[in-house]
């Protein structure tokens, strides 16, 4: 595969890293509009949930800015297996759901059990993105590797911006369920 | 809880403005190593599901 190629294949993996940030924002910010539209005011559990997606969009984000690197595909992966462990325990011990949770299901499951589906979904889709190896090629002098650019560098910067927002509003919710305390 | 998300949007607001790789990768990291420890003295001694 010629320079070119690699070239194009690390461009073309920026660009679905950019679009992963904008996902996993847009899955917070789902969350918060049934929070804020259907009262459905976030546990503890549920906040832990969504500091989970935004490291996976902060391992994206690392591969934005800073070029394609294993050890930025390893934050994702540990992120997602901690959003695993804790949905799953959100799941199991909020069980019967409706009762516990008093919330309305959102296509038949509860948000938690819709977190638990997206943490394994961005898992696979982790791993999958893992098998394209050339994307590493050059990657132990890529200090130089710079961020995304090309007609495409406007996607980094919404995604920047998104999730900064998201995470800015998730500060201040965050205030209200766990005060500035420890949380519990 | 707030300060783990004040972490992560002090690791965004660093890779925006594009300071060392290695600081963002250890705000992260604090950040997912602090939620893993609030999550575990959660669950400290949940008979329930045994942890």
């Amino acid at each position: 595969m010629g320079q070119f190629r690699i070239g194009a294949l690390v461009g073309l993996m920026q660009r679905l890293n950019a679009l992963g940030v904008l996902v996993a924002a847009g899955v917070i910010g789902g969350a918060m509009f049934f929070e804020f539209t259907q009262d459905q005011e976030p546990c503890s559990f549920c906040m832990m949930i969504r500091f989970c997606f935004t490291g996976i969009a902060m391992g994206a984000l690392l591969n934005v800015r800073w070029g394609i690197r294993v050890s930025h595909y390893a934050v994702m992966l540990f992120s997602a297996l901690l959003g695993i462990v804790i949905s799953f325990f959100d799941v199991v011990s909020s069980y019967p759901p409706i009762s516990s949770w008093g919330s309305t299901p959102f296509m038949g499951m509860h948000l938690p059990s819709w977190g638990f589906i997206a943490f394994v979904a961005a898992a696979a889709l982790i791993a999958l993105m893992l098998m394209f190896q050339r994307q590493f090629i050059g990657q132990s002098n890529s200090d130089s590797a710079g961020p995304l650019t090309g007609p495409w560098s406007w996607l980094g910067h919404v995604a920047f911006i998104v999730i900064g927002l998201v995470t800015a509003a998730n500060i201040v919710i965050s205030t209200q369920v766990c005060d500035f305390n420890f949380c519990g | 809880m707030i300060w783990m998300f004040v972490i992560a949007l002090l690791a965004i607001i660093a890779a925006w403005t594009g300071r060392s790789r290695r600081v963002v990768l250890a705000l992260t990291f604090i950040g997912l190593l602090g939620i893993a420890a609030i999550f575990l003295h959660l669950q400290w001694g949940n008979s329930g599901l045994g942890l």
